[in-house]
């Protein structure tokens, strides 16, 4: 079996949103919606210190959808749209998609983004992987794990884009694997581990 | 975990009132030009467009070079990602260069040659031909040779719309003047380069040797969000057990990535070095032993004089570094035979201490004047803790671990301390640390800037040759000088980018000056803050759009030549700065100098080089130069390019000044005891953001999403004006005003102020950035190698809720 993962290394993170933009331009996301987004803890805007001066933390965290092994999201979609696919990662069949939102609701992350109208691109003729499916309104959308590039053995972008290589993809199912290696070794950060919603993507510093 | 309760703020769309406004007057003026969505408008429905990919290396002016592997679909650029024919290491992209698939086409774009029809400043434009713009501006030329010379004609060539960085070529066929000293970024360098020689901010050693330091001191240096894709070396080095410690009065991304911070007051750093330089003398924690053999530490100087004590029979084959006098070889005190030998008689053991009368003169050890200077000015740790607001235990520790704890490095980004009035005392004073602790020509030890330089091997790349006869004008005046000038002697200027707002301080006054010129023309890409006052506007390419399938070629500040080809058309009217510059020159008769296309260009340069045009369009564009593939050891051999091939400590040619050794000055403007400071109580900083090279992407939609112009203010500041973060904020000082929004930041230390460098005046409410910043010169630079810097943080303001 497959289980597509990532592991994103926070120390290295620097907060420079590469791996936002990467997504954005590879599969095509449309202005203000974004699949990964890099926030700064604790603070409600970006790059704003937290604590009193010089007594500071900036910590940014890079979120993106969580690939769950027990998807919150799956577990409300009507119609099986949101499924668990045979890599392991989280999916969207947008014909099945029915605009419900449920799994917007459910998902604890907050990473899902919906087309509450047509998505406007810029420029308007789009942009990114040829393949990735057209999504129009009334359609949820998420971080696919770049499936028309993990399909083909390639890393996602956001992965490829990372100035500091903070970002490590890989088969949670291969043992040997680096992204194994790392989960066994280093003390991981699991998001909202308490809901059970035993998440793929992991953090480490 | 507030931080993912909602949305943030920043991502929300702004909506930049002044910028549509401002773009649709420009667009009804000029009438029925192409919009955005016009122009990318399929003609006619076609069948499924196949993908193409082309290289290129990307922008040059964040000096970082990243090699670039580009899609495009039916003519568009839909994708840009690095170009894997590059080491894995050198695979890179940031933000900057991912935001570009919507960037070239950005509603700021320029797009087809305006002539001014209001007044200047007023941004009111026509439509017009090439033709008519070429010749206006040929024109005007010509009127200002004849009417003043040929030195009445100004001519600055930025880096954004010009694709091969460095290379012009009307400026010289025109001799015409460009700017003597440049102003920026060479603060410190001018402390320096007495000491290690010419080009002191580029140690010549790799970043990737950073893993190998115990320690990297880094002040003024925000590698996090300038030159992102070297933040990596940083990192690697922390997992390999460096201590990075970063000195910055803002709590900035690299502060909170080093395993130390230490705030400052802001302009305050050359005191931190001096009371480092009196720790590490006081505690005997110097390398003796380097101090020796490699610095002029052991040279003996004259003490009534303060001149060196040298063989005036015995002439050194290098002049002086600034004066290009003549230098004589300086004794030293032979402890052997006590007298005064030749510093480099192999025989001497010289004494690093000491004063001895000799010719019936009093001599003294250039290390023994140092300690008595330290001694005489009050250098201590105590001192430097009063006046750099650290704690004096952290100054005494930070000295301990520089000297002490192993390889070490002190790395200066080109920003925060060298735009204060004090900078050549802060390079003056980091170079005699390094000297003393032996800390230069070894694996994980250095002086410099890091992250965006790398030292290469020669390229073995040709140049482009004119005749002997043309040459750039000579008087050396520079361009930040201009204004202040009483009779100008420059009527003319035409620029390539916007030289006019980003390499000068105080625009109300710069802008003044550029009313007064008889003609001002403007090659650029975007509606840039200059651009309404210029009287002829030509639209020009970025670096992906060529009308040509080879493109530029270059080296890249990571190893390789990179020969780019054409990614798309050009958009619009645009042009390259090839054409523009070639449609100038011909109206001079001039153009056969020049190439005639990019493609002669890149064969000119290849032509005697290791490298072919086919061997650099099979490898995806990128050939690695030999050589890189080990790191050089830069002063490994400890010769260095001085007049004694030693690391020179003493300055004598300051000796007028004082400065001999360095001296602590307060920032010139930004300092708590200057009167100003009651009605201006607010230190102003600027810096780089990861969304922008200065001003350039400012027209990013993309990167919109996560800026605007915004000022950093403390809690405290803001509370005692009543702002809070999105409100906007009135920022003004005698010089002038702008309005931007406030980000109440707990990282701002109370009583300063930090913002990104400026953006497109067009984005602001009211003025922008520059209208603030401090055009004061340091007339003690003049004696230096690049003269007097500008003083962008050496600023001082007040804000209130606008």
């Amino acid at each position: 079996m497959t289980k597509l993962a990532l592991a994103i290394n926070q120390k290295r993170c620097i907060g420079c949103q590469a791996c936002a933009e990467a997504c954005k331009m590879e599969n095509n996301v449309g202005m203000g919606m974004l699949w990964t987004r890099t926030l700064t803890e604790g603070s409600d805007v970006m790059d704003a210190a937290v604590g009193e001066f010089p007594n500071l933390r900036m910590d940014y965290l890079p979120l993106g959808c969580q690939h769950c092994e027990n998807p919150a999201c799956q577990k409300v979609c009507p119609t099986g749209a949101t499924y668990k696919d045979e890599m392991g990662r989280v999916e969207i069949d947008y014909d099945k998609c029915i605009g419900c939102r449920m799994c917007m609701a459910a998902c604890p992350y907050n990473v899902r983004v919906f087309n509450w109208t047509e998505p406007v691109h810029d420029p308007e003729t789009g942009y990114g992987d040829a393949t990735v499916p057209v999504r129009h309104k009334g359609v949820m959308e998420k971080c696919t794990l770049c499936k028309q590039r993990t399909d083909n053995g390639q890393k996602p972008m956001c992965v490829v884009c990372c100035p500091t290589h903070a970002r490590v993809f890989g088969d949670l199912d291969d043992p040997n694997s680096e992204i194994s290696r790392l989960k066994r070794e280093r003390t991981v950060r699991i998001l909202l581990e308490e809901m059970g919603t035993e998440p793929q993507v992991f953090y480490f510093v | 975990m507030s931080g993912m309760k909602s949305s943030h703020a920043s991502l929300t769309r702004r909506t930049f009132v002044k910028g549509a406004v401002a773009a649709g007057a420009l667009g009804v003026a000029a009438g029925g030009m192409a919009t955005t969505a016009n122009w990318l408008a399929p003609a006619q429905a076609v069948a499924e467009p196949e993908d193409k990919v082309t290289y290129m290396c990307h922008q040059f002016h964040c000096l970082s070079g990243c090699c670039l592997k580009c899609t495009t679909r039916d003519g568009r650029l839909v994708k840009i990602e690095p170009n894997d024919a590059c080491e894995e290491r050198d695979q890179r992209i940031c933000v900057r260069g991912l935001s570009e698939v919507q960037h070239v086409y950005a509603n700021d774009r320029l797009q087809t040659p305006l002539k001014r029809v209001g007044e200047r400043g007023e941004g009111k434009f026509e439509a017009i031909s090439w033709d008519e713009a070429i010749k206006t501006v040929a024109d005007a030329i010509k009127e200002s040779q004849k009417k003043y010379g040929e030195q009445s004609v100004f001519y600055r060539k930025c880096t954004e719309p010009s694709v091969a960085h460095g290379v012009e070529w009307l400026v010289q066929l025109l001799r015409a003047e460009s700017g003597g000293n440049w102003g920026l970024d060479r603060g410190h360098t001018n402390g320096l380069v007495p000491a290690v020689g010419y080009y002191a901010h580029l140690y010549s050693r790799s970043i990737w040797e950073w893993p190998q330091a115990s320690t990297i001191l880094m002040v003024g240096h925000n590698i996090c969000e300038s030159g992102m894709t070297y933040a990596q070396c940083m990192f690697d080095a922390q997992e390999a057990g460096a201590k990075v410690i970063v000195v910055d009065p803002r709590y900035s991304v690299t502060a909170a990535k080093a395993d130390q911070w230490i705030p400052i007051n802001p302009g305050t750093d050359p005191a931190l070095m001096l009371g480092m330089l009196a720790v590490i003398v006081e505690k005997g924690w110097y390398d003796e032993d380097f101090a020796k053999a490699n610095t002029s530490f052991p040279f003996l100087v004259e003490r009534k004089s303060g001149k060196i004590f040298a063989d005036e029979k015995a002439p050194l084959e290098t002049p002086h570094l600034i004066t290009g006098d003549t230098v004589y070889t300086a004794y030293v005190y032979d402890t052997k035979t006590k007298s005064a030998k030749h510093y480099d008689d192999k025989e001497a053991k010289a004494a690093l201490e000491g004063s001895w009368t000799l010719d019936g003169k009093e001599v003294v050890t250039e290390f023994t004047l140092l300690k008595e200077w330290i001694a005489k000015n009050g250098y201590s740790a105590a001192w430097a803790s009063e006046i750099t607001g650290i704690d004096e235990q952290v100054i005494i520790d930070l000295a301990d671990q520089y000297a002490n704890g192993g390889p070490a490095y002190i790395d200066f980004g080109l920003g925060g301390p060298d735009k204060y009035y004090n900078a050549d005392v802060d390079g003056h004073a980091m170079g005699i640390l390094t000297a003393l602790t032996g800390n230069y020509g070894k694996p994980g030890t250095g002086l410099g800037f890091f992250g965006g330089i790398e030292p290469t091997a020669a390229s073995g790349l040709g140049a482009w040759a004119l005749p002997e006869e043309f040459h750039y004008g000579d008087t050396g005046l520079a361009m930040y000088e201009l204004p202040d000038m009483k009779d100008c002697p420059i009527h003319c200027a035409i620029t390539f980018g916007d030289a006019f707002t980003l390499e000068a301080a105080n625009a109300n006054k710069f802008l003044e000056w550029v009313k007064t010129l008889d003609f001002f023309a403007i090659a650029d890409i975007y509606h840039s803050s200059v651009i309404d006052y210029a009287d002829i506007v030509m639209p020009a390419c970025t670096k992906f759009e060529c009308p040509e399938e080879i493109y530029h070629i270059r080296e890249t500040g990571m190893g390789y030549v990179s020969l780019a080809t054409k990614t798309i058309d050009p958009l619009f009217e645009s042009k390259t700065d090839l054409e523009i510059e070639r449609l100038i020159a011909a109206e001079f008769g001039l153009d056969k100098y020049m190439p005639q296309s990019y493609e002669e260009y890149a064969d000119a340069l290849l032509k005697d080089s290791p490298y072919t045009k086919e061997q650099l369009l099979a490898n995806q564009g990128v050939i690695r130069i030999p050589g890189m593939e080990t790191l050089p050891d830069g002063r490994g051999d400890q010769v260095y390019p001085t007049p004694s091939t030693k690391f020179e400590v003493y300055y004598e040619n300051l000796l007028e000044q004082g400065h001999a050794f360095p001296v602590y000055d307060p920032p010139i403007e930004s300092d708590p005891n200057n009167e100003k400071f009651a009605e201006y109580p607010l230190q102003f900083m600027q810096g780089k953001s990861r969304f922008r090279i200065h001003a350039y992407f400012s027209a990013s939609t993309w990167l919109q999403e996560f800026i605007g112009p915004c000022v950093n203010i403390s809690p405290a500041d803001a509370a005692a004006r009543g702002i809070k973060t999105g409100d906007d904020m009135h920022v003004f000082n005698d010089r002038g005003e702008f309005i931007a929004k406030a980000l109440v930041n707990p990282g701002i230390k109370e009583g300063t102020l930090f913002m990104f460098e400026t953006t497109y005046n067009t984005y602001y409410k009211d003025g922008f950035l520059q209208n603030v910043t401090n055009d004061a010169h340091n007339q003690r630079c003049y004696e230096m190698r690049h003269g007097p810097q500008i003083l962008y943080n050496d600023t001082l303001v007040q804000v209130e809720k606008a």
